[in-house]
């Protein structure tokens, strides 16, 4: 473990002397200051509020994370070795599903934007954790070159976003609805359909956080398993 | 003299100095004006769902507008009870199904349910079953609607659907499941009538279902 500006977290590199796998497929978190107002610090009904009744000061705090905490950390980071990690960082989008278009141009994206601006000029990844959806947001990101971002997608339709974009890697489209309630047949003809639809710069991942019982039945999760073990291009 | 054109003008773009301050003077005014302050405010909401629609507005413009309205009721209720009031509200219920806790929707919808004139019960979180049905049997209520957030709100929400049924309520209420699980294959799995993922849709049918 060490301290992070993010608070403490574990240290792949670590991990994997003690238990021989990585745990984590990121080397480091960023995150746009305004998460930090909806996750820590206010949460999302008093940050909408701030919103409105402080937004000047909501946005001088914004900076300052920023310039005070973010950009030394990110610097910091650019030099550590992170070949081992599927991705250099890692960021969780939240906040970006309550603001409107205005609002996340305020006071998301440029923050946002100068952290992978950063890592693509250092030929680095981010990891990003889309909660809800980003549909909205997606011509902000069709600027950078294949290779530097990976998308966790929850509740996008996955083909539209593939011809949005194209430069981004996508991780998701096997939907819970399906690993619980479908049958076997039914989750490998998603699997092949998300296959032919969005082929090279995919990840077969669920759409939601499996966390509960009946959000997958074993025959399902089988099926799929065994399928991806002898898929072959 | 009340400018309601520029209350529900204020409502609608979300200008709380003005609105307040225009409420504050139905008020000292002796509050006669009450209940056309409250359409109006509620006018200015309609104009809010409208801005939603249009994607001018998103998810924390709809909280702030619920604060609003929500202040706008403390300021103007003393004179609305003791008023002529306006005309009866259907009442309904809404709730965070059992084992769901995350209610910052179930509050934007109950807030623009509000302000469409619904008299909401409002059971909270993490509801059990029971607590449901019984309410129905209690009130008498048309209309039932079920918010999650989880993938478990699912079986929540079926488990209600089929309680209802069991007590022999389904055909006299309808229900509504809302939330970002839920999708028209989850509907027909739950049972319910209909499904949403935002707050204009629910009040939508609600309405519809209100005025049939």
């Amino acid at each position: 473990m060490h301290r992070s500006p993010y608070g403490i977290v574990k240290n792949g590199q670590k991990h994997k002397k003690l238990r021989g796998v990585h745990d984590q497929n990121f080397a480091f978190m960023v995150m746009a200051p305004i998460e930090k107002f909806h996750k820590y610090y206010r949460g999302i009904r008093e940050t909408s509020m701030d919103l409105r009744r402080n937004k000047a000061a909501l946005k001088e705090a914004c900076d300052a994370i920023h310039e005070t905490q973010m950009m030394p950390a990110m610097r910091g980071r650019l030099q550590m070795d992170s070949s081992a990690y599927l991705a250099d960082s890692f960021t969780g989008l939240l906040a970006h599903a309550t603001l409107s278009t205005k609002q996340w141009e305020e006071f998301y994206w440029p923050y946002l934007e100068e952290y992978i601006d950063m890592l693509e000029e250092n030929n680095m990844s981010m990891l990003l954790y889309c909660e809800d959806q980003v549909m909205r947001f997606a011509e902000y990101f069709q600027k950078y070159k294949k290779g530097t971002l990976t998308m966790i997608i929850e509740l996008d339709d996955m083909a539209e976003l593939r011809k949005k974009l194209p430069n981004v890697c996508l991780c998701g489209g096997m939907t819970s609805e399906l690993l619980s309630n479908g049958t076997p047949e039914q989750c490998v003809d998603r699997v092949k359909y998300l296959a032919d639809t969005l082929g090279d710069g995919w990840i077969l991942s669920q759409d939601k956080m499996v966390s509960f019982p009946n959000d997958c039945r074993r025959e399902n999760l089988l099926a799929v398993s065994e399928y991806v073990q002898n898929f072959r291009w | 003299m009340i400018d309601l054109a520029k209350l529900e003008e204020a409502m609608g773009e979300l200008d709380e100095e003005t609105m307040v301050e225009i409420l504050n003077q139905v008020m000292a005014e002796g509050g006669a004006d009450a209940q056309a302050a409250m359409d109006a405010c509620q006018r200015g909401m309609d104009q809010v769902g409208t801005y939603f629609e249009q994607a001018e507005y998103y998810v924390s413009d709809l909280i702030y507008a619920g604060e609003l309205m929500t202040q706008a009721v403390d300021i103007l209720k003393d004179a609305l009870i003791t008023g002529e009031g306006g005309e009866t509200k259907t009442q309904m219920i809404l709730c965070m199904v059992a084992g769901d806790l995350h209610d910052i929707g179930k509050n934007i919808v109950r807030a623009m349910l509000e302000a469409s004139g619904f008299d909401v019960i409002d059971l909270g979180i993490d509801t059990p079953v029971e607590a449901i049905v019984n309410k129905v049997k209690e009130t008498g209520v048309k209309i039932v609607a079920l918010s999650g957030v989880l993938t478990l709100a699912i079986d929540s929400m079926k488990a209600t659907v089929d309680a209802l049924k069991e007590a022999g309520l389904r055909d006299q209420v309808k229900v509504i499941i809302g939330g970002a699980p839920v999708n028209e294959n989850y509907c027909k799995i739950v049972g319910a009538d209909a499904w949403a993922t935002n707050a204009q849709i629910t009040v939508r049918y609600c309405k519809e279902w209100s005025e049939a």
